[in-house]
């Protein structure tokens, strides 16, 4: 089996060279028959769904960026072909009535939705390890955990099924399977993406982000699916910036110049003189000496194309793991409030009043982790408790978002990893509190709601470590420009994994 | 502010939440809650005088539009229904309320 590993950007030239859409989409389902049953990245495949629309493409004169392009998407967003499950027994059946906004634009860019990839319940979790449908495998090494909650969309990507993805990001669950996958995951600032019709986890964390193998593939994902929603209220009316035009006009082809070529280009793309901070915080105790030995020689390259470093602190970097958990457990906890089995999800038939109804649909219909996060952001908004933990958590939330506002007078962006270690086996965080720990250097930003993005910076043990870049809120453009020129400097995304033997 | 979490307590929550959850399920949340809550106490040290509550992340105000139907919004009340577990007479069947 020859997966090609194309990327969007070389499937847009391809179509524009005439490819027909039908063999992108053929193409896509041979390397997911491969692939899926050595990683279980997808939940349902849409494979008849996909070769109508290809066909229809291919019928029709080319209009959108992504006309003929298969895209997975990651299972808590509405789509009306196939099911949305969220991962969790309570919407095993369900399908959703409408489009999320982002699958609107998808469609009309003329992208084709290939398939709805496996996450945590409820997108709470960071390995797949919490699906309802049994975990995704890690394409890297299968008996290692892709990393979560989108680790579906992020192995798929890694394993060339699809050239780019579509996931959410609460606390860290697009850039966190990204690092472990060796691909690139964005998650945008607060209010840059419309939520309608994302199932809702932490309303005031959530957001959809793309996965794709380059800096170059992901900054057009998010150009086609940023913007204004009436139908989100907490989207933006900035104008979306030009993320693919900040990742330059060339990419590098020759390995053989790169180094060089990448000096000249971050010239070019006003790159130089960048002051990147590179805080002690998230190189401290618990972070993998072969992880922090990685990303330090990532801001060492930094460093080489033209950035300024500049240490700096953030003391309150360890306060992101209660802050977040105990902020998004409480939202979640009120969100998960709507699915009382009456509207949609299994009934339990037998129950003798509609309370008793409530109880077990739910007490059956939700999974461990996600039962957690009911107790707990019930316990933390409960009276008696409610000013010393919820409260106290947004005030804090309040400090970092200053703390990182002072932070940002002095720098452009914050560098660091985008976690402690590379992907664990599964099993390796089977404790809740150690399972919340893998999010320690993903949730500040999502405190924050900043943007960040997780790019490939090379390897520890064989497995793939990511950089994280994180920005000033609406400074995208400035992620990606820095992102796409470190990328060019030393091509780690040219490395995939390989089809696991018993698979070929 | 650490404290013992009892499992009387989970089996509170538990029924304000409406989630049907077993003894062994309760012991186990209690544990953990307990284990998690201990490790989060960490942030009570730091110092919130007169910091406001972070209740805007979008730093957007007064979202509002006219008080009318959007048909672009709705989908068609079958496909609704078509989700709902129990329907009768194009409505969605519940229990009684009041019994």
């Amino acid at each position: 089996m020859n997966i090609t590993h194309r990327t969007l950007t070389e499937l847009i030239a391809a179509r524009t060279a005439g490819e027909a859409a039908t063999k992108l989409v053929a193409d896509s389902l041979a390397a997911i028959t491969a692939w899926e049953p050595a990683i279980h990245a997808f939940r349902e495949v849409l494979t008849e769904e996909a070769h109508v629309q290809a066909d229809t493409c291919d019928r029709d004169q080319p209009t959108g960026r992504l006309h003929g392009i298969p895209i997975a998407i990651k299972d808590n967003i509405l789509t009306r072909e196939g099911h949305t499950t969220a991962a969790s027994r309570m919407l095993e059946n369900f399908r959703a009535p409408y489009d999320s906004t982002v699958i609107t634009k998808l469609k009309q860019a003329g992208a084709i939705i290939i398939g709805k990839t496996n996450l945590d319940e409820f997108a709470m979790g960071a390995s797949t390890e919490y699906s309802a449908f049994g975990p995704t495998k890690n394409p890297w090494d299968t008996t290692r955990v892709p990393g979560g909650s989108s680790g579906g969309s992020a192995a798929a990507v890694a394993s060339g099924e699809v050239a780019a993805a579509l996931g959410t990001d609460t606390g860290g669950s697009i850039r966190h399977p990204a690092a472990f996958c060796g691909i690139v995951g964005v998650r945008p600032t607060y209010g840059r993406v419309s939520r309608f019709g994302a199932i809702a986890y932490g309303s005031s964390l959530d957001q959809i982000g793309p996965l794709a193998r380059t800096v170059r593939d992901a900054a057009l994902l998010l150009e086609v699916i940023a913007g204004h929603d009436p139908h989100d209220a907490t989207t933006s009316k900035k104008p979306v910036g030009k993320y693919v035009a900040a990742c330059g006009s060339s990419d590098i082809s020759s390995t053989a110049l790169a180094k060089d070529e990448a000096t000249v280009m971050a010239h070019e793309r006003n790159i130089v003189g960048l002051t990147v901070g590179v805080p002690e915080e998230y190189f401290a105790e618990g972070v993998d000496e072969n992880v922090r030995r990685t990303v330090t020689d990532a801001v060492r390259q930094l460093s080489r194309i033209g950035c300024k470093i500049k240490n700096i602190s953030l003391p309150l970097t360890p306060a992101g793991i209660p802050v977040y958990y105990l902020l998004a457990k409480a939202e979640g906890a009120s969100n998960l409030a709507r699915y009382d089995a009456l509207r949609f999800a299994p009934q339990a038939a037998e129950a003798a009043s509609l309370l008793e109804q409530y109880t077990e649909s739910r007490g059956r219909g939700f999974g461990a982790e996600v039962k957690r996060t009911i107790l707990m952001g019930t316990y933390a908004l409960a009276a008696g408790y409610v000013d010393a933990w919820y409260k106290h958590a947004s005030r804090v939330r309040t400090l970092m978002r200053r703390e990182f506002e002072t932070a940002f007078a002095n720098v452009d962006i914050i560098a660091g990893p985008t976690a402690p270690e590379v992907a664990f086996p599964f099993g390796g965080r089977a404790d809740p509190l150690a399972m919340y720990l893998a999010d320690i250097l993903t949730t500040p930003a999502s405190v924050a709601g900043l943007p960040a993005i997780s790019l490939p910076c090379g390897f520890a043990d064989g497995l793939p470590v990511g950089l994280q870049l994180t920005g000033k809120a609406f400074a995208e453009e400035t992620l990606f420009a820095l992102a796409h020129a470190y990328e060019q400097s030393q091509q780690w995304w040219k490395k995939v994994p390989e089809l696991p033997n018993d698979a070929r | 502010m650490s404290s013992v979490i009892s499992t009387e307590e989970v089996a509170r929550i538990a029924s304000l939440a409406r989630l049907g959850v077993t003894d062994k399920e309760i012991t186990a949340a209690a544990q953990t809650l307990q284990d998690v809550l201990a490790h989060f106490a960490a942030i009570q040290d730091i110092v919130v005088t007169d910091v406001p509550t972070a209740d805007n992340m979008a730093g957007l105000t007064n979202i509002t539009r006219a008080d009318e139907a959007r048909p672009e919004n709705l989908c068609s009340a079958a496909d609704l229904r078509a989700a709902a577990p129990d329907t009768s007479d194009n409505q969605i069947k519940v229990k009684a309320v009041f019994t």
